[in-house]
């Protein structure tokens, strides 16, 4: 089969379409990091381009997000046991106090679809979860999400505790979000930020010698 | 001149002695912690004031806060319908309004986010069997022609009628999720335009109520939908124009038709794009001119469209000046908006949606000083 109408059913965020072509490459013997590599991450790249020339909106990327997942999760089990062939591994969380994902769980998916391993915290997440998720396997960024300018503090105590625990030398940081500046990003020395998920995918790849 | 002089000749585009101020609407006040914190930093008696919006957690402002800012607006708001009581549980921290929303606060958060929707399904059989709340419930407008007549009376205020509810996407999403209506407009666009229609129905019967009442006494008309995000639309501008936009002018004709009194369209971030088809579907006044977003510099804005729609915001950035800049900045970012917006008139000032908890009193007391400095016809370069 044609990997490419995977990659077509993606882009049009059409899951159902997504499934059953993927289950028919599997059939056909095709290997999972192949549907991936082949399909999966080139829609994806599409999505972000599409989205940067504004012929997309966040509703195209939701669902083509949507069906990218519903691809990955048939796939993810198959390759159980398997060496991790991850670009890099990202812990993403909106920080404490505010409960906003839309735009988080969009840069996880595209980060996903990039090729990343994504570690998400959700939302609404203390400083002490994210020091906790990066002991917990070496990670190469971590992604931190505000959508309001009151909660935006909550990015430097989190910047302040990453800090404490030693963990600034050996992780990159990535931020986003509606109220948030490249000034701000400089400001409370974060590595990185990227005003959309498909900025956030470019940041990242970046931010791991991939760009 | 007084407030509602001044006021009626910015909205008719012409320059009055200064530049109208607003302060104390529905989305141009403050957060009840920036309130008391303002009033301690004045000296003034921190008397109990009411919220005016539970979700928000905003305040109606002391009436002596309000004369000092030189507020020109004040403010008229329908009630709940009679068969409506509000609880909050206090084990939540939540809320349910009369249309089944949710609303929650995080913990130590400022104010209420949404948190559950009535639409779960997204099916035309759901949305039919839908019990929306009367529109016509007669406690919707009970007193509001003696409030409005009255305020008319006594005070020289401009009078500005808010509405209950957002517009007809807003409400849209309030009632079925956000990623829910996005993922809708993705898959399935014949109900986002039904669920649409419904809640035009609603706006159109409300306001029908509402404005044979006060729509000799009113002059501005409150309308809401946001439509921008930071970077640029929250959806695509094909479907604003097939489904929302000629429901915007629906309403905007059903307003023009029962009062001589301006429409005022509340929407949020980059809309620039938007500006020209707002015009269309007939918006007199667009707020709160988000300057942070992208496209919306002030001076361009107004060399575009300031003949033919009034600018009603544009205070200060929210997002970098107003929190974090010190009061020098916030009066040279005050100068250079009033600069950009004022010229012909077409403009009245206002905070860029309602003032949050932590910001620092002396920007708010910086914010409204610079207005009424800066303000002055003829402006200064």
């Amino acid at each position: 089969m044609d990997l490419r109408d995977i990659e077509d059913a993606v882009v049009r965020g059409d899951a159902p379409g997504v499934v059953a072509l993927v289950q028919q490459a599997v059939a056909e013997g095709v290997e999972p990091k192949q549907i991936i590599a082949e399909s999966l991450v080139p829609a994806m790249a599409e999505v972000g381009v599409r989205f940067e020339r504004a012929e997309f909106f966040v509703p195209e990327m939701l669902i083509a997000s949507r069906a990218m997942q519903a691809g990955l999760g048939l796939l993810k089990p198959l390759m159980v046991g398997e060496q991790s062939t991850a670009v890099g591994r990202v812990v993403v969380g909106t920080v404490e106090g505010d409960v906003h994902d839309l735009g988080k769980n969009l840069v996880c998916t595209m980060l996903e679809g990039a090729g990343f391993e994504v570690v998400d915290l959700g939302a609404d997440v203390p400083p002490e979860k994210f020091v906790t998720a990066l002991r917990q396997a070496k990670t190469d960024i971590v992604g931190m999400s505000a959508l309001m300018t009151t909660t935006m503090p909550a990015m430097e105590r989190t910047m302040d505790a990453l800090g404490e625990a030693g963990l600034l030398d050996e992780v990159k940081v990535l931020v986003g979000g509606a109220p948030l500046t490249q000034e701000y990003c400089d400001q409370i020395g974060a590595d990185g930020y990227a005003p959309d998920a498909s900025a956030a995918v470019r940041k990242a790849r970046a931010l791991v010698g991939e760009g | 001149m007084n407030s509602r002089e001044r006021v009626l000749l910015a909205l008719d585009h012409k320059e009055p002695d200064r530049v109208p101020i607003d302060f104390g609407g529905v989305v141009s006040s403050l957060h009840h912690q920036a309130h008391r914190n303002l009033l301690e930093y004045l000296d003034m008696p921190t008397e109990k004031v009411p919220i005016m919006d539970m979700f928000q957690q905003i305040v109606d402002p002391a009436p002596a806060l309000k004369e000092r800012f030189h507020a020109d607006i004040v403010g008229l708001f329908p009630h709940d319908s009679s068969d409506f009581e509000f609880k909050l549980d206090p084990t939540t921290d939540s809320f349910v309004d009369e249309w089944g929303v949710v609303y929650r606060r995080p913990r130590g958060g400022y104010w209420y986010d949404l948190a559950g929707h009535p639409l779960r399904e997204g099916t035309i059989d759901e949305l039919n069997a839908f019990r929306f709340p009367d529109p016509r419930d007669m406690n919707r407008v009970k007193g509001l022609a003696d409030e409005a007549q009255r305020l008319l009376k006594e005070t020289d205020k401009a009078l500005m009628i808010h509405a209950p509810i957002g517009g007809v996407f807003e409400q849209s999403y309030w009632l079925r999720g956000l990623e829910s209506l996005f993922m809708d407009m993705g898959h399935n666009k014949q109900y986002v335009e039904a669920l649409a229609e419904k809640v035009l129905e609603w706006l159109l019967e409300f306001w029908t109520l509402v404005l044979d009442e006060v729509g000799p006494y009113v002059h501005v008309v409150e309308l809401s939908d946001d439509l921008g995000g930071q970077h640029g639309p929250l959806f695509s501008p094909d479907l604003y124009r097939g489904i929302y936009k000629p429901r915007h002018r629906q309403l905007a004709d059903l307003i023009h038709r029962k009062t001589e009194a301006k429409v005022f369209l509340h929407c949020c971030g980059a809309i620039r794009w938007a500006l020209p088809d707002l015009i269309e579907s007939g918006m007199d006044i667009i707020n709160p001119v988000q300057v942070s977003a992208r496209d919306m510099e002030t001076d361009r804005l107004k060399r575009e469209f300031g003949e033919d729609i009034v600018f009603w915001g544009g205070g200060a950035d929210a997002t970098k000046v107003l929190p974090f800049g010190t009061p020098g900045d916030v009066k040279e970012e005050v100068k250079r908006r009033i600069h950009d917006l004022a010229p012909g008139g077409g403009f009245v000032f206002a905070p860029i949606h309602n003032i949050q908890a932590d910001v620092p009193p002396e920007n708010i007391v910086a914010l409204f000083e610079a207005a009424h400095e800066y303000g002055q016809y003829p402006v200064g370069p």
